[in-house]
């Protein structure tokens, strides 16, 4: 990603224009502002925009939400068990098992 | 399979075997016995596995399957108690560093069960199709459609609270919309 592209139209505005000494960056300012003013009025299109944007947080989000536990370090409780079970033969595990 | 074998397979199976579960459940401590029941079954019934075979999707299948059947049971043992897990889920625990998750959390388990298992299987698990349809035991076009119809629900489900993405004042005018009409030519 190129830090040189503009922000998507519907980012909050930056500050305003008048803060800024150079001509250029005002002349982008309005440019953004026209386009969210676009976005603003073609009400449809802006509900499926919305749609999009959510399915692609809600796809980051629901890898994230896994990774989080994915790597995270194995509790030793487990590594306990998989000793135990190497040690013991299966029938000792029947006892273990809550079901039946 | 020698037993040694086994054990680092099962080693390395456990942090994705957890992952699972806490998308699954939405509760870390169930999600640990989940995994642990899992591991004595899978032990249990090592000899049933194929050897050669997706070791990681076999596991997901025995921890699936325990989860749905315990499920299962307790709904028939509570007949509403979806209703009393919806209620529990209304209400929120304070704002915290993972209220996105916890969000994403409450969303998930307003889902039907094989529609969540399917979002999480392939978007949350990383699994292709044909993996989560061997892992639930269907048609890879099922799963497909599930999937769909996952992230459609929960993207409604999220889109209600998505005006706090937005800022507090995107928040404050979403919430006033909502309310009385009076309010709205402020």
């Amino acid at each position: 990603m190129t830090s040189r592209k503009p922000p998507p139209a519907t980012d909050p505005l930056p500050p305003n224009s008048g803060d800024s000494e150079t001509p250029g960056v005002a002349m982008v300012d309005q440019e953004q502002r026209g386009n969210m003013q676009n976005q603003l009025e073609s009400g449809p299109s802006e509900g499926e925009g919305l749609d999009a944007r959510l399915q692609a947080q809600i796809g980051q989000k629901l890898k994230l939400m896994f990774d989080e536990v994915a790597k995270a370090p194995v509790p030793a409780k487990f590594l306990n068990l998989l000793s135990k079970l190497d040690g013991q033969n299966l029938s000792s595990l029947d006892g273990q098992e809550k079901s039946k | 399979m020698s037993s040694e074998t086994v054990k680092q397979a099962f080693i390395e199976a456990i942090p994705n075997l957890r992952a699972f579960a806490v998308s699954l459940c939405g509760n870390l401590e169930r999600a640990d016995d989940l995994v642990q029941e899992t591991m004595l079954k899978a032990f249990k019934h090592i000899d049933t596995f194929q050897e050669g075979s997706n070791l990681k999707a076999w596991l997901f299948t025995i921890l699936r399957n325990t989860y749905f059947s315990e499920r299962r049971r307790l709904k028939r043992e509570v007949e509403d108690a979806d209703g009393v897990h919806a209620a529990r889920l209304a209400v929120h625990p304070q704002q915290h560093g993972h209220m996105d998750m916890r969000e994403l959390q409450d969303a998930l388990n307003l889902l039907q069960d094989d529609q969540r298992e399917a979002v999480i299987l392939v978007c949350a698990a990383g699994l292709s199709y044909e993996e989560a349809a061997a892992i639930s035991g269907c048609a890879v076009g099922t799963i497909k459609s599930r999937v769909n119809r996952a992230r459609a629900k929960l993207s409604e489900i999220m889109g209600i609270t998505s005006a706090d993405e937005f800022g507090p004042d995107a928040a404050t005018e979403a919430i006033l919309s909502h309310s009385v009409g009076q309010v709205r030519h402020i």
